[in-house]
């Protein structure tokens, strides 16, 4: 007799938020307790006071009166180092729960696959935002002591970041359902960043290279990076992000709505996929 | 498609599986297992390591797919509909705990997710039930591994389930721990809820399961009540008999009597094996008697279900070896 049932425990279609609330609460409050947040947000604060004191002295050494923006950068530092900390923090967080046997314990109740992941992927993005205010509320704190102009460019950058660390959390998540233990969801991230920095360092290095020296082989490389790094480019959130703060810098908002858009599409499409694939596979160490 | 088709031909049944099987890379773990547990009985499913007792288990609550056959819990087919494990409690063979939450943390989380109306107060009952008040503000990961297979058992009976299902639930507890353990699980058959209890711990079972099954290599080899499972694998009754002094020949006098099938003597202890439904402690005491023995103890012994089953599972290994084969 074959089986006459679906195990595909994928009902009601719609999640129960109460389930998903919960988890999201369980997940905040471990973050929340977890001293690696503030850690990440104490880096992201004291580079931020570095690349202050080097504006003031570039304002005091050329008799500068005016300093483009000096809050970007250090917003985009603290943005994509807050980001990529959280995206690996949830992927290792739901690594370690089907590790440990958590999983397992939660979906013998009503917990399914969706509501488990849709609260894990809201917590990490609330925490997230949460790191995010209090930088802000950091940087107004500096520019009153240095008379630094806060750009309003901050809040719309701001807005991408939180959308670009959606769909970098979602991809996390995706990894760690793609592999059993911490140990390898640790590796595939780790390989996805690295990958990602290295193309893209290898083609601003082949087009320094290239430009100035005409070496056939060479070129082809660079040719080869270059096509790569325009695939990687979509590939990466962080690249949606540093795309999205030029397309703001140059006032084009309808490039910094698609962002967006494109941003939320990725992490939904991943949230998507994990869900299927713990569905799949099982939540079984 | 009806869920309840077959409900009205059958009593009511919690759990009932249908040629269940489950292979492993062309290794059957489960072979074509048919269960039904009735409410309000304790049903203990024992076997050996690697019987395929926690891989039905892990199907019954649709967490593995079945490779064949057909599962329902409370007449709904597994998976069709979430709310029926809302109505299952289970303790799995590892109390898995979150690290950073208190023991009274742990089982308001679930209490909540399973919606459990006075929340605060069921954990607290429960809590004092299984003596870990003292101890619910004190992190999960610290309790000894006794005390992390006691809020297991909290949690599973924070939302009063209709359906038990425990794997090897007083694996760690110490004996008082397994008193209260045995008392909380009769209640629930006193409550009308079922119990499925996965053990190799028979002693246990024996003492308060209504039924057993006996799985070995995936297949349920006896199901029955656990005095006809002991009756049925039991050679008899023995008499273990003490005498004074050794008296010579002995052994030859009492084998003539009728009834007694073998004797064996180690020092001034006798066991004289018996056939079923023989009482003859009285002519046994007066062949003893005649022969000019001195009997200073005499107790009858039946067969554990430990025995039962070993004598099962052995005979089943037996009956697997090919032809031939020591």
């Amino acid at each position: 007799m074959k089986a006459s049932m679906r195990y595909v425990r994928g009902r009601p279609p719609v999640p129960d938020w109460h389930i998903v609330r919960l988890i999201n609460m369980q997940a905040l409050r471990g973050l929340i307790r977890s001293p690696s947040i503030y850690i990440t947000l104490t880096l992201g604060l004291v580079g931020t006071l570095i690349a202050l004191r080097n504006s003031l002295s570039i304002v005091n050494s050329n008799f500068l009166t005016v300093l483009f923006e000096p809050f970007i950068a250090p917003l985009l530092g603290m943005a994509l180092l807050g980001s990529l900390f959280i995206a690996l923090v949830a992927s290792l967080s739901v690594a370690h729960e089907r590790e440990l046997g958590l999983l397992e314990t939660l979906f013998y109740g009503p917990v399914r696959a969706r509501e488990y992941l849709l609260g894990k992927h809201l917590a990490h993005l609330t925490a997230y935002v949460g790191m995010l205010a209090a930088f802000l509320m950091a940087c107004l704190l500096l520019s009153w002591l240095t008379h630094f102009a806060l750009s309003p460019l901050l809040l719309p950058i701001g807005g991408l970041a939180v959308a670009d660390t959606f769909a970098l959390i979602g991809l996390g998540i995706l990894m760690a359902t793609l592999t059993r233990t911490i140990r390898g969801t640790l590796f595939l991230f780790l390989s996805f960043v690295l990958g990602v920095l290295g193309i893209h360092a290898a083609q601003v290095i082949l087009t320094g290279i290239v430009s100035s020296q005409s070496f056939t082989s060479l070129a082809v490389l660079r040719d080869t990076i270059t096509a790569l790094d325009r695939v990687v480019n979509w590939l990466s959130p962080a690249a949606y992000l540093l795309q999205g703060t030029d397309a703001a810098v140059r006032g084009s908002w309808w490039e910094v709505g698609w962002y967006v858009v494109a941003a939320l599409f990725y992490g939904s499409s991943c949230q998507v996929l994990a869900v299927l694939r713990l569905q799949h596979t099982g939540v079984l160490r | 498609m009806s869920t309840r088709c077959e409900a009205s031909e059958h009593p009511p049944t919690v759990i009932r599986t249908v040629g269940l099987t489950k292979l492993y890379q062309r290794r059957t773990v489960v072979n074509a297992l048919d269960l039904d547990v009735r409410p309000g009985e304790i049903y203990g499913f024992l076997g050996p390591n690697g019987a395929g007792k926690t891989t039905t288990i892990r199907m019954l609550l649709g967490l593995m797919r079945p490779s064949s056959g057909s599962i329902e819990l409370f007449g709904q087919h597994v998976g069709h509909d979430p709310a029926t494990l809302r109505r299952v409690g289970v303790v799995s063979e590892q109390p898995f705990l979150y690290d950073d939450m208190t023991a009274v943390e742990y089982l308001l989380f679930f209490a909540r997710l399973y919606r459990v109306s006075d929340a605060r107060g069921r954990a607290a009952m429960l809590l004092e039930r299984l003596d870990l008040a003292p101890y619910c503000h004190l992190l999960a990961r610290d309790f000894s591994r006794g005390m992390q297979q006691k809020l297991s058992l909290a949690r599973a009976l924070l939302h009063r389930p209709e359906l038990l299902i425990l794997d090897e639930p007083v694996a760690g507890l110490d004996p008082q721990g397994i008193v209260q353990v045995r008392e909380m699980l009769e209640e629930e058959r006193r409550a009308g809820h079922a119990v499925f209890i996965s053990s190799h711990i028979l002693s246990e079972v024996e003492r308060i399961a209504d039924r057993v099954g006996i799985v070995h290599h995936g297949r349920l080899l006896l199901e029955d009540t656990v005095e006809a499972v002991r009756s049925s694998l039991s050679p008899g009754i023995e008499l273990e008999v003490e005498l004074l002094a050794a008296v010579p020949g002995l052994e030859h006098l009492l084998q003539r009597i009728e009834g007694i099938r073998a004797v064996t003597r180690d020092g001034h202890r006798l066991a004289i094996a018996l056939g079923h439904e023989c009482d003859l402690r009285a002519v046994v005491a007066q062949a003893i008697a005649t022969a000019g023995g001195v009997v200073i103890g005499m107790q009858a012994r039946t067969a554990s279900l430990e025995e039962a089953f070993v004598t099962l599972t052995e005979g089943h290994l037996e009956s697997l070896k090919p032809s031939g084969q020591p």
